[in-house]
């Protein structure tokens, strides 16, 4: 994972609490073989 | 040359033969496998909304290879690809007199494509055969390899060593094969290659072929990374790869030329992990490493193969070209470290990523997965199928 909502992901526990503490949804970069893949989930 | 004797006339490989057949054999797979049912499985757009829905049906699927006795108390080497898959797999070895034997996975590679199987035999000895040095092959040896091809039963076909340290096979991440032009088929995976003293100089892996049957282009694993691995499994653990922290490259014509070598050669450093065995060592980003305790590195895949069989403990010296000066490093050969701890967590709740196993990226971890980034960072490391995460986030992800 590269980010939740704008912050940069650098642990399991950090990242559990990025993903619960949405209000409108979820942006998502994920960096997979050289390249970074943006999602918008909800909101 | 003409022979001089009818004894000279009548050559043969039988003695050879006769030694290592005993310690060949058949690897029997069946394995139940459970498979939904759907009567939109075959409308690929369907597919993709119900391939998680339907009847699950059970069938049985059977595979065969082929391994070889590397202890005589019943330990069978052969190719991780052929014991692989999903679902509970039985195991049946069957030995060139016939007798058959149920055998459990001690250990699976598939980053090397090898498994170690233990048979099942209350205190039964087996004729098992020794390793050679495969450092020592040379392109023109002679070699014949053993094994099952189709199914037909035990067949050996000669041949010689046609190539050493093919590193650009593509089949699994320790590439250094030995290139043979012994008839190597289907069903031949996991079996012999011997010398012309009846001792294991590779186990046969992989064909190069564009109609599946033998062109006389076929490639082993060699003996001494096989040597490590069932090692590896006789001390029950998995196998554990000395780490050198650092991205590399190939040396290109181009490169060879700016770096003052006299031919494309070896190993580029490009990044260096300032933790690592390596940095700690003094190796630098732009050094090329030319060897391994004297052996050539030609590139980096040569270099992974060559630290790799050094195994962990001890030191190795890395011969190094730095600014056009040779140089030697002297590189401790640990694994890599698992720092951060990896925490794994199955992620669960209301969220896109429910489903996902993720870990902390450590050097461990990016070993393991073979990334280039060492984190920090987390990593996708599983997806439950049929969870928001596998439609999501399918496949592994880094930061």
């Amino acid at each position: 994972m590269k980010t939740v909502n704008g912050e940069e992901v650098t642990a399991v526990k950090q990242l559990v609490t990025l993903l619960s503490n949405n209000t409108g949804g979820w942006e998502l970069q994920i960096a997979r073989g050289g390249r970074i893949l943006s999602l918008q989930i909800g909101g | 040359m003409v022979p001089k004797s009818q004894a000279a006339l009548k050559q043969s490989y039988a003695p050879v033969v006769k030694k290592a057949v005993p310690a060949v054999v058949n690897v029997y797979v069946s394995r139940r496998v459970s498979q939904r049912v759907s009567p939109f499985m075959n409308d690929p757009f369907f597919q993709r909304f119900f391939r998680d829905f339907g009847m699950p049906r059970e069938r049985v699927q059977n595979s065969l290879g082929s391994g070889v006795i590397v202890g005589d108390e019943g330990i069978v080497v052969t190719n991780n690809h052929v014991i692989e898959g999903s679902g509970e797999a039985e195991i049946t070895v069957a030995l060139s007199d016939g007798r058959e034997f149920p055998a459990e996975i001690i250990l699976k590679d598939d980053r090397t494509d090898l498994a170690v199987l233990r048979l099942d035999a209350k205190g039964e000895k087996f004729r098992s055969v020794a390793f050679a040095d495969s450092d020592s092959l040379q392109v023109g040896d002679i070699v014949l390899a053993i094994g099952d091809p189709f199914g037909v039963g035990q067949t050996v076909t000669s041949g010689i060593v046609s190539a050493l340290a093919r590193t650009q096979v593509g089949i699994s991440d320790y590439q250094f094969f030995i290139q043979t032009d012994a008839a190597i088929n289907p069903g031949n995976s996991g079996g012999a290659l011997i010398d012309m003293d009846g001792h294991l100089v590779g186990i046969n892996t992989a064909i190069f072929s564009k109609s599946g049957g033998s062109h006389g282009i076929g490639f082993a694993i060699p003996s001494n990374m096989v040597r490590l691995v069932v090692k590896a499994a006789l001390e029950g653990g998995t196998v554990r790869r000395p780490w050198l922290g650092a991205s590399l490259q190939p040396v290109t014509s181009q490169l060879a030329d700016t770096l003052g070598l006299k031919s494309p050669r070896g190993a580029l450093v490009n990044e260096i992990n300032a933790a690592g065995p390596g940095a700690k060592a003094g190796l630098q980003v732009g050094d090329v490493v030319l060897s391994v305790d004297g052996m050539a590195v030609k590139d980096p895949q040569a270099l992974q193969y060559r630290l790799v069989t050094k195994g962990i403990g001890g030191t190795a010296t890395l011969g190094v070209m730095r600014d056009g000066r040779a140089q030697d490093v002297t590189l401790k050969l640990v694994p890599a470290a698992e720092v951060p701890p990896r925490n794994e967590k199955l992620l669960e709740g209301r969220t896109p990523l429910t489903g996902a196993k993720v870990a902390n990226l450590s050097p461990a971890v990016a070993e393991e997965l073979d990334l280039a980034n060492e984190g920090p960072g987390v990593v996708v490391m599983d997806v439950t199928r049929g969870t928001v995460a596998a439609r999501v986030a399918c496949g592994r992800a880094i930061s």
